[in-house]
């Protein structure tokens, strides 16, 4: 599979301000990197503070790395202009956490999902409202909220919405970043069914979009993909599928982060180290 | 130390921005002094023209900006048209008598609205915090202008009051004590009209200030050991209240000079503000350059003031 | 109490009303406010009875006719031999209703008769409705140059907000200049080194043009602070992801936000420029005669004679009271309304 994005050597720092002006950088990305190939589902884990958060940033041209190359196609993202990084932006796509916040207040559901045609002058107001229709089927939400205001979504619709709003303009990579922490375990559940569903291999190429999930939650990242990538200190300490990482942890972090995991029994903390 | 070092630059490079644009804002302006004289046909031509000369006017802006700053550094003003005289000493009497009102009324609202706002917040709710709050509302409603011609009115028909200016006819001539009851009585009816317009704001502020540190977690858990109740007002919850309170003050002290022109062209106070506005009716450009830059040092300064104030009573900035 | 809505509800509705009065002042005004009557200089004003000497009920009301009194050349007294009947809908000088409609029809009236319920200034001229006109000139001046500030300190403090760098820090410290500056000297600077011998029409623009530029800074930096918390969150960076230029954001994304405060401001501001209007039109740096301003109106109690006895010249200074009331109420409940707003969220 054609390798979409990829990280090479990110560096990443952070000067917190203190009270008493002592220095101290933190580094949240320290030579970080990561491939995704077109079609894959990878989950990018670490407890907080591990940089995973700042790594998905990157990788969606929301923040700039201090040192290392993003390219994504193979097209240095530092080095292009304004109006190519315009073109690729859409391709690549973020979803919050918190998606209170992704929703201008005042706009329905119908403005939500049809802004990003709006911006990229695509498509007539009928073709628009056709395709705001599928993508709110494709999300699984009912045809029948495109009036009602995005703020008044539970919180599960809204992570819903948020998702169909990325899938309007095809992207590549879709990155969710702590996208389905902040909702209830039986709406998790649900969420990680539908990103699935839109990776499935049965989706024609051109609408499936490779998934990246960055999570502190062990199990859910399991269940979505099929390469675990673990993060601590602003490094990757270690990588595998995920039978590799839950049956056979190497690094101290995977095993702590097993330990913390809803419904992984602490059963695999006795395993020796290999 | 350095946060203060910095606050003080801060003022100090706002008053010198404000001078520039007080000197730009008035030399822009169209018409001078000069040209009324011109309407003059007694002034010749020659004489105008030396006068000109005199006081630099047809020298570029630059210049008469670095002039005036230089006579600044010696304490000086420039010169005054209208009143052929320098102008620091006609600006400083004129402040002097400006001062005399405001710092008088300044400290007296204060001293009425502070125990008012702290009652008012202490029994919030109750009927004592009802009438306060009512009587500052009706204040509040009541425009400057109309407070001061309505009180203006009320002395002139009981005739309680001198109804103008700052001393009596002859007063040079009474002896000593009856010169101060004189300046006193004439002082009542300004002060009057600036304390009661000022209270509406002060009471507010003072009792929303003392009301949310009342609220505070830390005043609720002194109260719940039993700590007295006076106690608890005075060294718990004011000191809690004290960073509004004194950014209030420091705005009390800025508008020390440019607050009162309105009540002192009412009761002919012969004030900053009337002797400012008869400049900038006349374009005598020194003293209104002079009159305004005093007033800003006055509101810079208070802002300033404030800043000190802060500095000392609140640990928290200290240690920035 | 009732909710804050409600109240909302009720004190817009109490402001509408006010300023409809002013607005339909042609109508509301008995006579022309220009239109002197050199033989009655500062009468007092008319009271309105029901009841006559003779103790006779009249259902129409009724002011009596003035005259000196004997030995006097500026005291009236009521000549109970003269009734003079209040009528209602009377046609009287003529006047153009919002400015546009002519019109001739006036609310209440004396026909031929003079009737003036606030008596009259040093001109002869009705004293109710030069308060009505002023009012028209004062409320008017106060709003459009609340919106003048509003205009540029929104467009200013968006932009900055939102870019940030150099235009942020070049705006924001050209505030604070023009907030460290005395704003009442420099509004009467201002206005003083501009030509001052105008007519009314011209002084109207340049008063609140004057007003309202100069009071750019404060809702500046308010509508800055809203623009920079909202150009960081999600749906502006999601908006920017999907290739939004900067001007759509604003239109679209920031400016909506800041309605709030803006409202806000609004009513705070208008009663303030309308007293900056009046406090100018005291000194005679505002509009000037014959036109009507309730500074203008209040001017002539600077003398001691007409403050001695002429004590109706007064009641322009009332007139500005309840709208005062309205417009704190007003910016009130608004707050009251964004707190509880804060606590929801």
């Amino acid at each position: 599979m054609e390798v979409l994005l990829v990280a090479e050597n990110l560096v990443k720092e952070y000067a917190p301000r203190r009270l008493r002006g002592a220095g101290g950088v933190v580094r949240a990305l320290d030579g970080v990197s990561v491939e995704i190939r077109a079609g894959a589902r990878v989950g990018i884990v670490g407890a907080s503070g591990s940089g995973k958060s700042t790594l998905a940033l990157c990788l969606a041209c929301v923040a700039r790395p201090d040192s290392g190359a993003i390219r994504f196609l193979n097209r240095d993202l530092a080095q292009v202009d304004e109006s190519e990084l315009r073109e690729i932006r859409p391709l690549i796509q973020l979803v919050f956490q918190d998606s209170a916040g992704a929703f201008n207040p005042k706009f329905t559901v119908g403005e939500v999902l049809e802004e990003p045609w709006i911006l990229q002058r695509k498509l007539n107001p009928a073709e628009r409202r056709e395709r705001a229709a599928d993508l709110l089927e494709r999300a699984g939400l009912p045809g029948n909220i495109l009036g009602r205001m995005a703020s008044d979504l539970s919180g599960g619709q809204r992570q819903r919405l948020a998702i169909a709003r990325a899938l309007a303009l095809q992207p590549k990579v879709l990155i969710l970043d702590e996208a389905l922490s902040a909702l209830d375990y039986s709406v998790q559940a649900q969420i990680a069914n539908l990103l699935l569903d839109l990776s499935d291999k049965a989706v024609p190429a051109a609408e499936r979009p490779a998934v990246v999930l960055i999570s502190h939650d062990l199990a859910m990242a399991t269940r979505i993909s099929d390469e675990i990538v673990v993060m601590q200190g602003g490094r990757i300490v270690e990588r595998g599928s995920p039978e590799k990482i839950v049956h056979a942890p190497e690094h101290r972090a995977t095993r702590e982060l097993l330990v913390c995991t809803s419904g992984v029994s602490a059963e695999f903390d006795q395993r020796p180290a290999v | 130390m350095r946060y203060l070092l910095r606050r003080f630059l801060h003022a100090a490079i706002l008053l010198a921005g404000a001078s520039v644009l007080a000197f730009l804002f008035t030399s822009l302006a169209p018409g001078n002094y000069f040209d009324e004289m011109r309407l003059n046909p007694q002034i010749s031509s020659e004489t105008l023209r030396a006068l000109k000369a005199h006081y630099d006017i047809d020298k570029p802006l630059a210049v008469r900006y670095a002039v005036w700053l230089k006579s600044l550094a010696n304490g000086e003003m420039g010169y005054s048209f209208a009143y052929n005289a320098p102008v620091e000493p006609l600006l400083l009497v004129r402040a002097r008598n400006t001062l005399l009102l405001t710092i008088t009324s300044t400290l007296l609202a204060w001293f009425i609205a502070l125990p008012l706002g702290v009652w008012s917040a202490q029994y919030s709710g109750r009927w004592v915090d009802r009438v306060v709050t009512g009587a500052s509302a009706l204040l509040l409603v009541i425009p400057d202008i109309a407070l001061g011609l309505g009180l203006l009115i009320f002395a002139v028909r009981t005739r309680w009051l001198p109804t103008g200016g700052m001393v009596s006819v002859g007063s040079e001539a009474m002896p000593f004590a009856a010169q101060w009851w004189d300046l006193l009585r004439h002082m009542i009816l300004p002060v009057a009209i600036l304390v009661l317009g000022a209270q509406p704001v002060l009471v507010r502020h003072v009792r929303s200030a003392v009301a949310e540190a009342l609220e505070e977690g830390f005043v609720r858990a002194a109260a719940a050991h039993g700590i007295p109740r006076r106690r608890l007002l005075w060294r718990y919850a004011l000191r809690a209240a004290a960073n509004p309170l004194i950014s209030l003050f420091g705005f009390s002290i800025g508008v020390l000079l440019s607050g009162s022109l309105l009540v002192e062209v009412i009761t002919s106070w012969p004030g900053l503000g009337p002797f400012l506005l008869e400049a900038i009716l006349a374009r005598d450009l020194y003293v209104v350059i002079g009159g305004v830059l005093l007033s800003t040092v006055f509101l810079v300064g208070g802002n300033f003031i404030a800043d000190v104030l802060l500095f000392w009573a609140d640990p928290r900035i200290r240690t920035e | 109490m009732k909710s804050a809505p409600q109240r909302q509800r009720v004190i817009v509705t109490l402001l509408v009303l006010l300023h409809g009065i002013v607005l339909v002042g042609g109508f509301v005004a008995p006579y022309d406010p220009v239109r002197q009557d050199r033989d009655r200089p500062y009468a007092p004003p008319a009271g309105i009875h029901f009841a006559d000497g003779q103790g006779k009920f009249h259902l129409r009301p009724f002011v009596y006719a003035q005259r000196l009194r004997e030995g006097s050349f500026d005291q009236y007294e009521d000549d109970h031999s003269k009734l003079i009947p209040l009528k209602f809908f009377v046609s009287g000088a003529s006047y153009r209703l919002l400015g546009v409609i002519p019109a001739k029809v006036h609310l209440f009236g004396a026909d031929e008769e003079t009737a003036n319920l606030l008596g009259t200034d040093g001109y002869g001229r009705d004293l109710f409705s030069r308060i009505i006109h002023g009012g028209q000139i004062s409320l008017f001046a106060g709003l459009l140059a609340a919106g003048v500030s509003l205009l540029v300190g929104t467009i200013v403090g968006s932009a900055s907000g939102y870019l940030g760098g150099w235009t942020d820090s070049i705006a924001m410290r050209l505030a604070e200049l023009c907030l460290a500056l005395p704003w009442l000297y420099l509004l009467f600077g201002v206005r003083a080194f501009l030509p001052l011998l105008v007519s009314p029409v011209k002084a109207f623009l340049i008063v609140v043009t004057t007003i309202g530029v100069l009071g750019w800074a404060r809702p500046a930096r308010l509508v800055r602070g809203v623009a920079l918390s909202a150009k960081e969150r999600d749906f502006v960076r999601a908006a920017q992801g999907f290739g939004a230029s900067n001007s759509y954001i604003l239109r679209r994304h920031i400016l909506p936000q800041t309605k709030s405060v803006i409202l806000t401001q609004a009513a705070i501001l208008i009663p303030q420029y309308i007293l900056a209007e009046v406090t100018l039109s005291f000194l005679g740096l505002g509009i000037p005669e014959p036109a009507p301003s309730w500074g203008n109106l209040l001017s002539s109690l600077q003398q001691y004679s007409v403050l001695s006895s002429y004590w109706w010249m007064y009641l322009p200074a009332m007139a500005m009271v309840p709208f005062f009331f309205g417009y704190l109420a007003l910016s009130s409940t608004l707050q009251e309304g964004r707190r509880a707003a804060k606590i929801d969220s």
